[in-house]
């Protein structure tokens, strides 16, 4: 419990230092986000009173305590360019990434705990090597190139599949939204599925040759009871780690996947945010990311405590 | 404020199209006639139902980001734009240099021989998309609102003449306003056809308009109404029966949100989009799709070199003189583009479309000789220049690497400055900016030479060239107040010799547009009034 309560202290303290390194890399950034939405027209006394209006007239530190008190209040502001509430936005976006990215999230562990085991259990063989070759690949792709790849396969040569968006116009059916998930959701959950099974493999290969399994063989103990009876749940302890690391994606999407597959989630928010300069926005979606990958890093720790009894003790 | 700042010309294509929406192009026979009204383009006549036209169906555009606001007083970018124009009608359009009211929401705009009073007379039977009557008092209400400063509508100044001074708005009767101004107000007609109505009934008490959760769903008084809008996604307008100009033939138009211009080529290519507008790098890929024609039009764009003045070298005539003719315009767009197809070397700042555009101006280019000449004249030598631009088109590289190699003939080192657009457009806006010597630029100001003067007159904060010539500010004035006729035209010819001569600005090129639109579809040309106005009543679904 100690241990629990200190770890959500010092993710406290690391949201708290996010916040400050957030607002200052805005602050030091080039140019002056006023400037890049003002119209020419916009007389010289309009744009002071806006810069007013914003808060960007006060002293830096003020500016921060202002902002961090108004975010502690669930207020993250207005965007510069539409007006409308920064939350809004981002609570809006949500649904989409958190679909394509929990889908592909949970397919690529499915598919990837099997697959690894079995090539961590014979490396080098027919499969093993497959696999390796496979997920080399799909860690390199750029996810871009593999993406219209796809949309130019299966939308426009064979038709199965619409090429963009979450809906068809008038039709927010299941089906319609599952055969549009389906081309981002082969892109993301190829390439975590690669990078997962790697880790498996290799954590499948070590605990192999640890003694414990060499004991459970000298027993007699058959060998589908050794690698998921124990094999396993040691393996995927490295796994825990890296799905805490990307559980940040869920709110934060995959910029280029959803840009390439117009898919409307929060990774073409934060592109729109950028190119646009709209700071508040900017600061929203990267505050609730840096919450995300807090939350996901606990959580990892909290897993491992209830995985692994030598952390358990330790604590 | 004065009135050359009113239609101002943003150096971002986005800004630039929409800031500096066409213009006013005013006819060239106005000036005689007593109360002249004016005349109406032919465009008016032929409302014909064409042969081929089936009544229904979806069209999908695709637009590349989610707009930023759709009230037609507010809108300031070009996909706000483009979705507004489905669902707000004009007062008229400019069509060609002459009053288009087909989509209009006035039968007759008229003013007096002086042009200090505009008399605007709406058609019969107008309703919004509620089914309540457009009526003058909505006229008088949307002008109010333009020259509330509380409001802070962007286009506020449009409504002011050369003096600065507002124009009166007084409602006459339930269907005519009067508009009169202190002074003569030549260009007024061209700021006019880019003011829109907005309904009184809704908007009438609210504190700040352009902020109000009502824009998210507009009542509007276009062919088009609104029927939804998902964030990311798409914005879906729906036919408005009891449009003034007969039902539109679409059910629905789809505004699809896709960023990624080959993902949105992809689509066309799928069938998930029918039409999009396309830039002359991706008009090699487009041409090769079948089912699917490409449009070229007009784009009223102007592609140009701006030379920083701020810069103690680029203030000298000589060296800007010198600059431009160490470069080949021909040269430099086929470079850029990849091909002469796409756009047309510039000579004047003047679109060939504009009032008193000139083409007879002396060409600066092409003599590397001259060039080297002219720098040893200005005492000149190993210049080193910064050249900024815009990432956002891979055009502006080509162009920019062009200028660099160019440059180094005649001694001049050109150091690249490619930024992200956002931070480009902030270098350029700061006020005495010495972020760049040379700058590649964009600008869109219309038919009406008296708009041009945004970009080259001291104090506009477009003038990113910081020319700060009292002559030429002068000259611009007099054009502005000046009724059309030849001692206008001597005025404008004479802006348009001294920039030149002077080389306060290198224009590179006139930019072809493209639009592509699905063979499943008719009526493009009635659709496209011009450069970015459209009547989306037009459009239909093929037999």
């Amino acid at each position: 419990m100690k241990h629990i309560l200190s770890k959500i202290v010092q993710s406290i303290l690391v949201m708290f230092l996010v916040s400050i390194l957030c607002f200052a890399l805005i602050k030091l950034a080039p140019g002056d986000p006023v400037l890049t939405y003002v119209q020419p027209n916009m007389s010289e006394s309009y744009i002071a009173t806006l810069r007013e209006r914003l808060g960007l007239t006060k002293p830096l530190p003020e500016q921060y305590l202002l902002w961090l008190g108004r975010i502690l209040h669930g207020n993250f502001g207005y965007s510069l360019v539409n007006n409308r509430p920064v939350l809004q936005q981002i609570l809006e976006r949500l649904p989409a990434t958190f679909l394509l990215m929990g889908v592909s999230l949970v397919l690529a562990v499915v598919i990837s705990i099997p697959l690894g085991m079995k090539c961590g259990e014979r490396p080098g063989g027919a499969l093993d090597r497959f696999t390796s070759a496979v997920s080399y690949v799909g860690i390199s792709i750029p996810n871009y190139w593999f993406g219209i790849l796809l949309i130019y396969l299966f939308s426009v040569y064979l038709g199965w599949l619409p090429s963009i968006g979450m809906h068809s116009t008038g039709n927010h059916s299941l089906p319609d939204l599952l055969r549009h998930l389906i081309l981002p959701c082969t892109v993301m959950t190829y390439v975590n599925a690669a990078q997962f099974t790697r880790y498996i493999r290799s954590s499948t290969i070590t605990q192999l040759s640890e003694d414990y399994v060499t004991v459970q063989k000298a027993y007699g103990t058959p060998r589908r009871r050794i690698m998921y009876g124990n094999v396993l749940k040691n393996a995927i302890l490295p796994l825990i780690t890296v799905l805490g690391m990307s559980l940040q994606s869920l709110v934060s999407g995959a910029m280029i996947c959803e840009q390439v597959f117009a898919w409307p989630g929060t990774g073409q928010l934060a592109v729109t945010a950028v190119t646009t300069f709209d700071y508040p926005l900017i600061m929203g979606i990267t505050m609730m990311t840096a919450l995300m990958i807090v939350v996901g890093n606990l959580l990892a720790d909290l897993l491992y405590t209830i995985v692994d009894p030598r952390i358990r003790q330790a604590a | 404020m004065r009135k050359e700042k009113i239609l101002a010309a943003a150096t971002a294509a986005v800004l630039a199209i929409t800031a500096g929406i066409p213009a006013a192009a005013e006819e060239q026979n106005t000036e005689a006639a007593e109360n002249t009204t004016v005349q109406e383009s032919e465009a008016d006549a032929g409302s014909e139902t064409p042969a081929d036209a089936v009544q229904g169906g979806n069209l999908s555009v695709r637009i590349s980001d989610d707009p930023l606001n759709i009230n037609p007083l507010y809108v300031t970018d070009l996909n706000s734009f483009t979705i507004m124009e489905s669902l707000y009608s004009p007062y008229f359009e400019i069509v060609g240099g002459e009053v288009y009211y087909g989509n209009g929401l006035l039968e007759n705009v008229s003013s007096n021989d002086d042009s200090t009073v505009f008399t605007l007379t709406l058609k019969d039977n107008l309703k919004w998309h509620d089914e309540e009557p457009i009526t003058a008092d909505d006229i008088v209400f949307s002008m109010d609102v333009v020259l509330d400063a509380d409001q802070a509508v962007p286009y506020s100044t449009y409504l002011l003449d050369a003096d600065g001074n507002p124009g009166t708005v007084t409602k006459v009767d339930d269907k005519t306003v009067e508009i009169s101004f202190g002074t003569s107000n030549t260009g007024f007609l061209g700021s006019l056809s880019q003011l829109y109505c907005i309904p009184q009934h809704i908007y009438d008490g609210v504190e700040n308009i352009g902020q109000s959760e009502l824009n998210q769903e507009p009542v509007g008084s276009g062919p088009y109404r609104f029927q939804s809008y998902d964030s990311g996604q798409q914005y879906v307008v729906e036919r408005f029966d009891d449009y003034f100009g007969g039902t539109p033939y679409l059910d629905t138009i789809t505004f699809k949100i896709i960023k990624d211009t080959n993902t949105a080529i992809a689509a066309l290519q799928s069938g998930d989009v029918d039409m999009l507008s396309i830039s002359g790098s991706d008009y090699q890929t487009v041409e090769g799709i079948d089912g699917v024609t490409i449009n070229h039009y007009n784009s009223g764009n102007v592609d140009a070199l701006g030379f920083n003045e701020l810069n103690e070298s680029l203030a000298d005539e000589r060296v800007r003189q010198a600059i431009a003719y160490a470069l080949n315009k021909e040269d430099l767009i086929t470079f850029a583009y990849s091909s002469s197809n796409y756009a047309q070397p510039a000579y004047s700042i003047l679109t060939p479309d504009t009032l008193y555009y000139d083409d007879s101006l002396t060409r600066y280019d092409n003599d590397l000789d001259k060039a080297k000449e002219l720098l040893q004249e200005a005492g000149v030598s190993n210049l080193n220049l910064t050249l900024l631009y815009s990432t956002s088109s891979d055009i502006n590289e080509n162009a920019a690497v062009y200028i660099q190699s160019q440059l180094a003939n005649v001694g001049i080192t050109v150091t690249l400055d490619p930024q992200e657009d956002s931070i480009y457009k902030n270098s350029i806006q700061a006020e005495n900016s010495t972020d760049y010597d040379l700058v590649l630029q964009k600008y869109e100001l219309g038919a009406e030479p008296s708009l041009y003067a945004d970009i080259l007159s001291s104090g506009s904060r477009s003038n990113y060239s910081h020319v700060n010539d009292p002559d030429l500010d002068a000259l611009w004035k007099e054009g502005l107040s000046l009724p059309n006729g030849d001692e206008r035209k001597a005025v404008y010819q004479q802006i348009q010799e001294l920039v030149n001569d002077k080389q306060y600005l290198y224009p590179i090129d006139y930019t072809n547009g493209f639009f592509v639109l699905s063979n499943k579809f008719g009526g493009f040309d009635d659709f496209l009034l011009q450069t970015i106005y459209y009547d989306y009543s037009k459009l239909y679904q093929v037999q």
